[in-house]
């Protein structure tokens, strides 16, 4: 139960939204390394609270507007 | 054949084997990142996933560690551990050849810290630095495990061990620990 579930985000459309930012400054900006983005980014890494709050801050949303948790069926 | 001779081909054996591993494995860690499927960058091109601090460190002591470890086999093999207290030289070189090593990752250690001032360490780099000892551990309970095996069946008639041995067993841990912290950040990256 439970071990299917997925954290989903829109960290790639959101940084294109906003001026085509590199996955380095996200990276600088969230304070994480550039393969914690490019992992978030494919949906291979399920990011601390801490490191979602930083990331959403940077772009200026909210947490659930960036991740987005899916349950399986 | 002498049980210290079969013994000796065994440590030969398995440190050939141990070291054909790791070369394997950082051979195939440095592929990985550089095909791991899916991997796109900004441009949605496929990317080679960069190496971060901790990895390029760790790819570096494997490499240093395997070497030193060889080196010391060989001229433990070449010269015979009995001889390790009554040949001045020899243990000069084995020092030379563990603290060389040392010295060697200290270098690395101070240009990637220098290479990647400013940049930070993230949650992924900290939960596989606290999972590596776990691999760690293995590594060094495995060289102990060795040691006392070894060492209980070559001297096991004689009733004592030479002189040498303690200060061997305590460079091959310190060595294997190295080597096995190295692996277990590897591995930590595949795993987190």
């Amino acid at each position: 139960m439970g071990d299917e579930s997925v954290i989903r985000n829109s960290i790639r459309r959101l940084r294109f939204e906003h001026g085509e930012m590199t996955q380095q400054q996200l990276a600088d900006a969230a304070g994480c390394t550039r393969q914690t983005i490019i992992l978030l980014e494919q949906q291979r890494y399920a990011p601390s609270l801490t490191l979602a709050f930083r990331i959403a801050r940077v772009f200026g949303k909210g947490i659930e507007e960036v991740f987005m948790f899916e349950e399986s069926e | 054949m002498e049980t210290t001779t079969l013994w000796a081909i065994l440590t030969a054996g398995t440190t050939l084997l141990v070291a054909g591993l790791i070369l394997f494995y950082m051979y195939s860690e440095r592929k990985r990142n550089r095909t791991r499927g899916g991997m796109t960058g900004d441009d949605g091109q496929p990317v080679r996933l960069p190496l971060t601090m901790l990895q390029v460190r760790a790819l570096w002591a494997l490499g240093i560690g395997t070497a030193t470890l060889a080196l010391i086999v060989a001229v433990f093999l070449d010269r015979g551990p009995e001889n390790y207290y009554a040949q001045d030289d020899m243990r000069i070189l084995v020092y030379l050849i563990a603290f060389g090593g040392a010295a060697a990752y200290g270098l690395v250690h101070l240009v990637t810290g220098l290479r990647s001032r400013g940049r930070v360490k993230d949650e992924r780099d900290i939960a596989v630095l606290h999972w590596a000892p776990t691999v760690q551990v293995t590594g060094m309970t495995l060289t102990l495990a060795m040691w006392a095996i070894g060492l209980t069946e070559s001297y096991w008639s004689v009733g004592q061990l030479p002189i040498a041995y303690p200060i061997l067993i305590f460079l091959s841990t310190l060595i294997v620990g190295g080597l096995f912290q190295a692996l277990g950040i590897l591995i930590g990256y595949r795993k987190f």
